[in-house]
Parts: C-alpha cells; sequence; structure tokens
C-alpha cells in the first residue's frame, strides 16, 4: 500500500530576496489547505494559514554542528506536521536567507513527503552586488545551483546593468536551469498551477505567461506519460495535475523547472495545467 | 585566637594530601573549612580549625582536592546516551559507573546488537549510539552486519560523527528503500542494492520510528539527570548546556529548575540559550532570558547566550579562510548572513548578555570578532568577555584583535587527540593542524581561554582536555603542535577560573577562594606531579559541590 505523500516544495534565495512576500501572495491568492514551514535561523516555524512566529512549535534545527545533528530538526518539524488531524495537501517551505537548499531539499524525502521542486529566488536588483562580496559568493551560487526553477524578483526595482549582470552570471552557473522573472503573484500562479488566463510579465522584464490544460484522449500509460512530459518543450516551466493511468492507477504530476515526479494519488484526474513563460 | 563568628553545626573542615585552589595568592592548602556551601577559608588543618570549627571530615585525606573544573561548551543531549547502548571504539564510563568496553569491530558491533535483540519483543527498533569506524581496520559497516545479528528488529546505529546512520534490511524494508531511491543520502553498494548507510540527518529521517524515538529523548527529565551524573563522573561541578531552547519552552524550562534545585543533582549548570529565530524575535528572547534569571538558583544560571555560525571542520562545513581545506570538497556554510551577525547580537550585548559563538573555521570567527568590534563601537561594555567558541582554526592576528577587544576564547582543544590526525592528513594539511587550537598562542598573545568537550562529541572530563593541551598527541600518538603546548598550570587554570571567567561566573565558582561555592573535584592523583602523559588516566573520586560530597558510584564487574 502506498499513502498519499505530500508535494512539498522548497522556496529557497538570499536574504530579502522575496519568499516570504511570495508564499503571503500564494496564500492570500486562495491556496487551501497549504502548510508553511518557515526554516529561520536554527529555528522552524510552521504556520497553516499565516507565516509568524510560533513559539510553541519552535523547534532547533539541525546545522553543521554535530552536537546539534539529531533530535529538534527539520525532519521533526515535518513529523509534527503530518502528525496533525488534517494532513495538508501541500507543503511550502521557506528556507532560511543562506541555507543550502538542497540540503533542504533532502527533508523533502522523508515518509509522508514528495518533493515537488526547488524554486531559488533571485533578488534582480541586488545579486549581482552581493555576488561579488566574497563572504557570500558561495553562498550564493551553491543556491543558484541547487535550483530546479530560477526566479528572479524585483524586476521592477533592478537597472538594466543590474539585470544583464544577474542574467549572466545565472546563465553561467545553472546553464540548463530554466529561470523567467516574476513578481509574487506570478510566482503564486507557478506553484499553485491552477486553470488561469493569462498573466503580465513582471515590471520591466519580458517573460510573458500563459497556461492551458491538456487531457489525455485515453489513459496514458506511465511510460507515454514519461515520453509526454519528456517531449514538452523548454519554455514550459510548470507541470501539475493528476493523470489516470491505463491501469487504473492515478498520479500526481508535478514538474518545476527540470524538476519532475510522479507520486500515487487517490484523487480524479484533472489533465495536466502546462504553464510556459515566452 | 578563635573566631568571633560563632560556628554552625552545619560548618565542616576537608582535610585532604593536598587542595589546589587556582587562587594564585594562595595556590594551595591542606584543609578547606566551609560554611553554608561556601569556603571560609583554605590552609593548613589549624588556620581552618581557628573558625572554632570543630568538625573535621578526613575523607579526602588521601586524595587531592582541586578547585572543582568547569566546562563551558557541552549539551544535556550527553545525558541520553544513557537510554541508548553505546558502542564506540574508546571505552566509556556510563552515568551509573559503569564502564562500557570499546567495539573494535563490526563483528563485535554485530555481538552486541544481538545481545540486545534476544531480550527484545520482535519488530520493536534497536537503536546503538557512538560507533566509531574511523579507528577500524575491518571492513566498512553495512547492512549485512547488521543482517547477521537480527533480521526481525529494524536496527539503526547511530554513528559517533553524528553524520551517519547505518541500518539493516528490516529497517530498509520497512522504510520501503530500495535499488534507486531518489532521497539524497542513501547509500548503496556495487549492485545497486541500498547498503544500509544513511547519511547526514535527513536521510536518517528516512528511518522514521527510530530517528523521532532518538529527538524525543532531548527533552526528558531523566536525560538532565543522567547529565549530571556524567558530569559528576567526570568530575566537572559547573558545567554549561551551551544552547538550549529552555526560554522559549515554558514546561521544559520548570523541568530545568526543578531538576537542578534537587539535592541530588550533582552539579552547577549554566544554561546558555541558544539565538535562533529571525533578528526581529531577538528582543522577544532577551526578555525571555530575562524572565528566566528569576527563576535562577544555586545550581541554576543563564549568564550567556549561544550563537552558531557555521559547520565542523571535519565535516568540511566550517567556514575557513585562504586556502580553504587541504582535501575534499568545501562545504564550508554560513548559518545565517554574515551582515546580519550584528543585528542578530545587538539586543543580547545591549542587554549585558554575554555571547559565546561557535565558530569552527578561520572566516567565522572573523565574522564574529569584528562584529563584536562594532558593537563595542555602538555601545560600549568594558566587560562583556564574549567567547569565540570552538575557536579551532582562530589565527594570531584574531587572537591579538580578540584581546583587545576584551574577548575570550574556548578551544576544542580534544581534537588534537580524537581526529588530530585526520585534520594534518585530511581536512586543513599539516600546518594549519599543528596551530589548530592555540593555547599556547593565546598564552603568548594575553587571550584568555578555555577548554571544553562538546559532550557528547568527546566524552565529558577535563583531565582529557588538560592532557591533549599539555601533550598535544594524537590517537596514534604522534605530537601535534609543539609549540602549542601549555603548562599544567595553564591547563588547570584554563579548565576552571578561566573557564568560569568566560561565563561571568568567576565570582562564585572556579577558585577556591573565601566566599565562593565550595565546588571542588576530587581526584587520586595530582596532575601536577603525575607523568604529565598519565594527566587523563588520574582516578576521579567525584566532587564536591556547594560542600556536599558527590561520589562517583563505582561500578564492579
Ligand atoms: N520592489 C520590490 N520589492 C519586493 C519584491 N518582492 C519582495 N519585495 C520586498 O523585499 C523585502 C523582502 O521581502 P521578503 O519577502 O521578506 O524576503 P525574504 O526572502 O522572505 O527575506 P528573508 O526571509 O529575510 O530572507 C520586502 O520589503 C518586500 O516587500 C518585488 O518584486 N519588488
Ligand atoms: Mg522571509
Ligand atoms: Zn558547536
Ligand atoms: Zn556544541
Amino acid at each position: 500500500m502506498t499513502n498519499p505523500r505530500v508535494p512539498t516544495f522548497v522556496i529557497a534565495g538570499y536574504l530579502g530576496s522575496g519568499k516570504t512576500t511570495f508564499i503571503n501572495a500564494l496564500l492570500s491568492g486562495g491556496a487551501t489547505n497549504v502548510a508553511v514551514v518557515v526554516n529561520d535561523f536554527g529555528d522552524v516555524n510552521i504556520d497553516a494559514s499565516l507565516i509568524r512566529q510560533t513559539h510553541a512549535d519552535t523547534i532547533e534545527l539541525t546545522n553543521g554542528c554535530i552536537c546539534c545533528a539529531i533530535g529538534g530538526s527539520l525532519a521533526d518539524t515535518l513529523f509534527t506536521l503530518l502528525d496533525r488531524p488534517t494532513i495538508p495537501s501541500t507543503v511550502i517551505i521557506e528556507a532560511s536567507g543562506v541555507a543550502d537548499p538542497a540540503s533542504v531539499a533532502a527533508y523533502t524525502h522523508i515518509s509522508g513527503l514528495s518533493p515537488a521542486g526547488t524554486v531559488v529566488l533571485i533578488d534582480a536588483s541586488e545579486f549581482s552586488d552581493n555576488h561579488r562580496n566574497e563572504l557570500i559568493r558561495s553562498t550564493l551560487e551553491r543556491q543558484v545551483r541547487a535550483a530546479h526553477l530560477l526566479a528572479f524578483t524585483k524586476t521592477d526595482i533592478a537597472t538594466d546593468v543590474q539585470r544583464n549582470e544577474v542574467e549572466l552570471i545565472v546563465s553561467a552557473l545553472a546553464p540548463q536551469t530554466p529561470a523567467v522573472a516574476t513578481t509574487a503573484e506570478i510566482l503564486a500562479f507557478l506553484v499553485d498551477a491552477q486553470p488561469s488566463p493569462r498573466i503580465d510579465p513582471a515590471p520591466g522584464a519580458h517573460n510573458r505567461f500563459s497556461s492551458r490544460t491538456h487531457h489525455f484522449s485515453r489513459p496514458p500509460s506511465r511510460n507515454e506519460l514519461l515520453e509526454f512530459l519528456t517531449a514538452l518543450p523548454r519554455s514550459i516551466v510548470r507541470a501539475k495535475g493528476i493523470v489516470e493511468l491505463s491501469d487504473g492507477e492515478c498520479v500526481l504530476v508535478q514538474q518545476t523547472g527540470h524538476h519532475r515526479a510522479l507520486s500515487a494519488i487517490d484523487a480524479a484526474p484533472t489533465g495536466i495545467v502546462l504553464i510556459s513563460s515566452e | 585566637m578563635a573566631s568571633s563568628k560563632s560556628a554552625s553545626t552545619s560548618d565542616v573542615i576537608y582535610t585532604a594530601r593536598l587542595i589546589r585552589t587556582a587562587n594564585p595568592s594562595r595556590p594551595t592548602g591542606t584543609a578547606i573549612a566551609v560554611r553554608d556551601g561556601k569556603v571560609l577559608g583554605v590552609g593548613t588543618l589549624e588556620e581552618c580549625q581557628s573558625w572554632g570549627i570543630t568538625n573535621i571530615d578526613r575523607r579526602f585525606e588521601n586524595k587531592i582536592l582541586t578547585a572543582g573544573f568547569v566546562e563551558a561548551h557541552s549539551h544535556v543531549m550527553a545525558g541520553m546516551f544513557h537510554h541508548i547502548p553505546y558502542v564506540g571504539w574508546f571505552p566509556r564510563m556510563m552515568p551509573n559507573g559503569e564502564v562500557i568496553d570499546g567495539v573494535k569491530s563490526t563483528e563485535e558491533l554485530a555481538e552486541r546488537v544481538r545481545d540486545i535483540a534476544v531480550r527484545t519483543p520482535l519488530g520493536e527498533s534497536i537503536i546503538v549510539a557512538g560507533f566509531d569506524p574511523i579507528y577500524l581496520k575491518t571492513e566498512r559497516l553495512s547492512r549485512h552486519h547488521l543482517d547477521a545479528a537480527t533480521t526481525e528488529h529494524p536496527v539503526f546505529v547511530f554513528h559517533a560523527s553524528g553524520h551517519l546512520a547505518t541500518i539493516n534490511s528490516f529497517a530498509l524494508q520497512k522504510y520501503d528503500i530500495g535499488p534507486g531511491h531518489p532521497a539524497p543520502g542513501v547509500g548503496f553498494d556495487d549492485n545497486g542494492e541500498p547498503n544500509g548507510e544513511l547519511r547526514e540527518p535527513a536521510a536518517m529521517a528516512l528511518s522514521k520510528d527510530e530517528f523521532r524515538a532518538i529527538g524525543r529523548l532531548i527533552f526528558e527529565q531523566e536525560t538532565v539527570v543522567q547529565y549530571g551524573a556524567s558530569m559528576r563522573n567526570a568530575g566537572i561541578t559547573t558545567a554549561t548546556d551551551l544552547g538550549v531552547t529552555l526560554h522559549l519552552n515554558d514546561e521544559a524550562l520548570a523541568m530545568t529548575v526543578e531538576t537542578t534545585q534537587d539535592e541530588t543533582f550533582p552539579v552547577r549548570m549554566v544554561a546558555a540559550s541558544r539565538v535562533i529565530g529571525a533578528v526581529n524575535d531577538m528582543p522577544d528572547a532577551v526578555e525571555r532570558i530575562h524572565s528566566a534569571r528569576t527563576k535562577s538558583h544555586h545550581k541554576l544560571h543563564f549568564p550567556i547566550v549561544k550563537m552558531v555560525l557555521d559547520g565542523s571542520i571535519q565535516g568540511f562545513t566550517a567556514v575557513v579562510q585562504w586556502p580553504g581545506y587541504y582535501t575534499g570538497d568545501d562545504h564550508g556554510l554560513f548559518l545565517l548572513p554574515p551582515e546580519q551577525v550584528v543585528d542578530y547580537l545587538r539586543p543580547f550585548h545591549k542587554a549585558g548578555i554575554g555571547i559565546h559563538c561557535h565558530c569552527n573555521g578561520s572566516t567565522t570567527s572573523q565574522v564574529f570578532i569584528d562584529a563584536i568590534e562594532q558593537l563595542l563601537q555602538e555601545t560600549p561594555w568594558l566587560d562583556h568577555r564574549h567567547t569565540v567558541t570552538h575557536a579551532q582554526l582562530m589565527t594570531h592576528a584574531q587572537m591579538r584583535k580578540a584581546r583587545n577587544l576584551g574577548m575570550c576564547a574556548n578551544f576544542f582543544v580534544n581534537h588534537v587527540f580524537y581526529w588530530g590526525d585526520q585534520h594534518r592528513d585530511i581536512t586543513v594539511g599539516p600546518d594549519r593542524a599543528h596551530g589548530m587550537n592555540p593555547c599556547g598562542s593565546a598564552d603568548r598573545i594575553g587571550l584568555p581561554y578555555s577548554f571544553h568537550t562538546d559532550a557528547p562529541v568527546t566524552p565529558p572530563g577535563h583531565l582529557h582536555t588538560m592532557w591533549c593541551a599539555v601533550n598535544r598527541r594524537t590517537a596514534s600518538n604522534q605530537v601535534l603542535g609543539e609549540n602549542e603546548k601549555i603548562s599544567i598550570d595553564r591547563a588547570f587554570h584554563a579548565a576552571t577560573i578561566d573557564a568560569a571567567y568566560q561565563l561571568h561566573m568567576d565570582h562564585l565558582v572556579g577558585s577556591l577562594e573565601v566566599g565562593k561555592y565550595a565546588d571542588m573535584t576530587v581526584l587520586d592523583d595530582d596532575p601536577y606531579t603525575v607523568d604529565p602523559m598519565e594527566i587523563r588516566n588520574i582516578t576521579i573520586w567525584g566532587t564536591v559541590v556547594g560542600g556536599v560530597p558527590y561520589e562517583r558510584p563505582v561500578h564492579s564487574s
């Protein structure tokens, strides 16, 4: 028996890159039953509706110090979340501004969760300056490399020079990773992936987003589904939906940038929402 | 002439072969007078009797009494190893005084597990801890070794490094971990089958029930009780739990207040709250520490906070200055943005709370020292004693600057023995390895310092740290850092009064001085006169805390 696993996103990016702003946009945009885990410095908070401090749920977070390697970790927080009577339909982990997204994402494999992808936010107005700072350069580079989807934020206040610089740095570090310019609302739309009319580009950016829903004419086999997903053009930055397979099983498809996960789910097929960015 | 102050019935004089006070104006004596748990005087028996005290306790007549050892960096978690069978390489004393032999091969480990399995109901988890393959010459531990012990229980072997666990086939099956499992940290053999290794906590958490069982032990009262017992056995009279969240957890705080207050609790405890959360949570944390302080008592103190800036050197997660690591990949990781350190620390500094900052790497030491410099410019505090803890790779320039700023260091000198060979050959290379935990240079520079064991990372006890600082021998018995050796006198002060100083506790503990607590470590031999290589082998009788003797249970096996 396979229990359904809760799709879990990691939202990472340096200090002030817009992670909380995005999550609040997602929640106020009507996404329901989303649990948010905020992993501040050495600390993890759970809040299913709003992001705020709840000391009752405060648990120490694992870090590189051996003495803190067990107990009170992000895993414990996630287990506690799954112990609750209502299981969320999506979990979002806001990583701390210096976290290595890959080490946070490692926790999305624990029993009850299924990794849905790592989105790394890049502050277009600050990144190139920060990247010149030797103290934090490797932290930033590690974040970029760990992304499945890169999202430029604050394109409204970034200068052209800053935008060009950041694009150069980022594409050199992660040439294969889809990168889009976003606002918090666009990002919420991307993650939530509900069928939606066209979305206007972020100010100062050229990415235009559109979404459509694909229905298979007959239930595909698992292989056919995989072939379909693999053949999608590079402009598709997000795919999500429940598909009935030819053997009768239903799977939840979660594709975020170049991350893909299929997990068993006990729910009616919805077709696949495909969001492209041009 | 007898003192005019009338002697009380609780007054007592302990006699000893020798008393070492760590008080330079009266460094030694042969008797100590105690009143109300405090030192009334140290000197000759006659001098002590001149207070009019007739109650003479001669149980320590043949022992050495020293100023009680002060551990400025350990973790209450050390107490939970009482609940989990120990399977490490070195023999280790359990809180009840029992000495567990080291495990010298994977076969021996399997035997230990088999012994537990025969008395464990089928299907119930078996968890053992402290396994240390770094010293083993035998084959690498895999699920197959554990399957030889049992195929009917999940087995979880928690390694000493804290970064690795090995589970058996039963557990792999229980958690559906098969070939191609996508989680990072799951180990595979040459045939693509999981070999049972789970690297780092995220992967260990795949073994959900066992991982959670370990985590739950941390806030148990029994863990605090056992922590106290293991500190007593190690001769520690003041122990710091560096990095607790008691200020955020009323229930755990109440439990700790009550547990440490009990007369049977053998050690004075410093609970250092950990700086966690977002920057704007810090003023609230200050308030909570103030409020915790209202619950402090003679055996529980809240003078400092702890902040963590990076990882560990052997884990390659410490942030190290140019040229970085000697071999291996640099995973150096700041735990918070370096430019925010000062904002995190400001409220504590302004409130007069001492700050101990975990910096293993040289980069993080620099960031912390620079932050303190800025805070001092903003808010002068002449007596802050902010401390770089671990401080393993502090450079000389950093030590000079830290000295100028009035800071301290707390060196993890046990690393010289436990991982010194690895640091020389693998992590930082010979040059920097010789200069790690540089006590000798700190003395030349004039930077006050102490040592710590970081128990449970290494076993508690200052005889071992002093032995390391004096002899600088690695596990393979080579000298690492001849010029960083210090004298036994310096080592003794680092383990007592200088540790108390950086905890802002030196007016209460750390030396046997009139008016301070009568806290003593009771030894069979004098660390000053034994062969320096024997310092760590001196038998510990136990301690005296507030004038009350706490004997280490002697386990006859
Ligand atoms: N101009 C502009 N400001 C933004 C944008 N997104 C976020 N901000 C602002 O940037 C600041 C930081 O945003 P947060 O959402 O708190 O960033 P964060 O990544 O959660 O920050 P930390 O959790 O502290 O690392 C806030 O003042 C936001 O209002 C954007 O697209 N444009
Ligand atoms: Mg945030
Ligand atoms: Zn530490
Ligand atoms: Zn520690």
